[in-house]
């Protein structure tokens, strides 16, 4: 769909309505129609809280009711991003933005990072990451795929810089108890605390896919 | 066999292109067809939707086909089942409501 703002500026966007969801692969990742709209939604408020370079890494979504699409309702509501799906290409191109695109699944506890769930937009030099509606996820959900997250680990990326330490501590300390735990269900919100004690412990190494504590 | 469609959401109503089928019969090798074949991943791990179990095309070929609707699901590329000689149960759930309208 398109948007217009007040002054008149324009962007497309995608809507995902809670109620327009398959119910059997929400119940085999464990989230439901709730908890899938507001992880797509609360992955963007989380990436605005880490700043950048999240905030460019995550497409902006936010939470809407569209009552032409669902009366009783609401979707998730996320900026088009431009680029291809299907290419690993920034790994070599933009290594910088693939390792906080792994801190970010890692910490966010994403369920399903497949070659589809991210853009890659040759021209811009920018890794679009897309869908975190499987996200969030507590210590028994599934985890179908972790591509950059593997990724990064298979290059021998898995220690943690001194940036990334400052931002994990952060988040122990500001992010998770301000932005995340009055949305978060407690077991979700002690599993997002969890990610990030378990990568500040020594020695202080990203998480292995499907780590989700 | 298990048929499936891969759309790619246009940008206007009615826009939407089928941009790769899949045509899979027991074990095998997969049928892929359309202006995109590459877009069809034979490497992607997928929930099984009968068992919940993470597999690949190699476990179990027909279920793996599918199983894609739970993995292509973006806005930007999205898979449909056109037909299956033994579909998964798909529960209905229940509709999530969450303010009542009131109307003046």
């Amino acid at each position: 769909m398109r948007l217009r703002s007040s002054d008149g500026v324009q962007a497309r966007a995608f809507f995902k309505p809670a109620n327009g969801m398959r119910q059997r692969s929400l119940e085999l990742f464990g989230q439901t129609r709730a908890s899938c709209v507001l992880a797509e939604a609360l992955a963007w408020r989380l990436a605005v809280a880490l700043g950048a370079p999240y905030t460019d890494l995550v497409a902006p979504c936010v939470l809407r009711f569209v009552e032409t699409v669902d009366m009783d309702a609401p979707g998730a509501m996320s900026l088009a991003r431009p680029g291809v799906d299907e290419s690993y290409a920034p790994a070599e191109r933009v290594p910088a933005q693939w390792a906080a695109a792994a801190l970010f699944d890692a910490l966010s506890g994403q369920q399903d990072r497949h070659c589809g769930n991210w853009l890659w937009d040759e021209e811009d030099l920018a890794l679009h990451l897309i869908d975190h509606g499987y996200s969030f996820a507590c210590r028994s959900d599934h985890c179908a795929n972790s591509e950059i997250l593997r990724v990064r680990r298979e290059r021998g990326g898995l220690a943690l810089g001194d940036a990334e330490i400052d931002l994990l501590n952060r988040t122990l300390e500001e992010v998770e108890p301000l932005v995340l735990r009055r949305i978060l269900t407690s077991s979700r919100s002690r599993s997002f605390r969890a990610r990030a004690q378990a990568m500040l412990a020594p020695p202080r190494v990203i998480l292995r896919e499907g780590a989700f504590h | 066999m298990v048929h499936v469609e891969f759309w790619r959401p246009g940008r206007e109503i009615d826009r939407s292109e089928c941009v790769a089928t899949l045509t899979q019969r027991g074990r095998e090798a997969p049928k892929i067809e359309g202006r995109e074949p590459d877009i069809v991943d034979l490497d992607r791990m997928v929930l099984s939707m009968n068992t919940g179990r993470t597999i690949c095309w190699d476990d179990d070929p027909e279920e793996w086909a599918r199983s894609l609707v739970g993995s292509y699901r973006s806005p930007y590329l999205l898979a449909e089942i056109v037909h299956d000689d033994h579909p998964a149960p798909e529960p209905t759930g229940k509709r999530l409501v969450v303010r009542q309208r009131v109307r003046g």
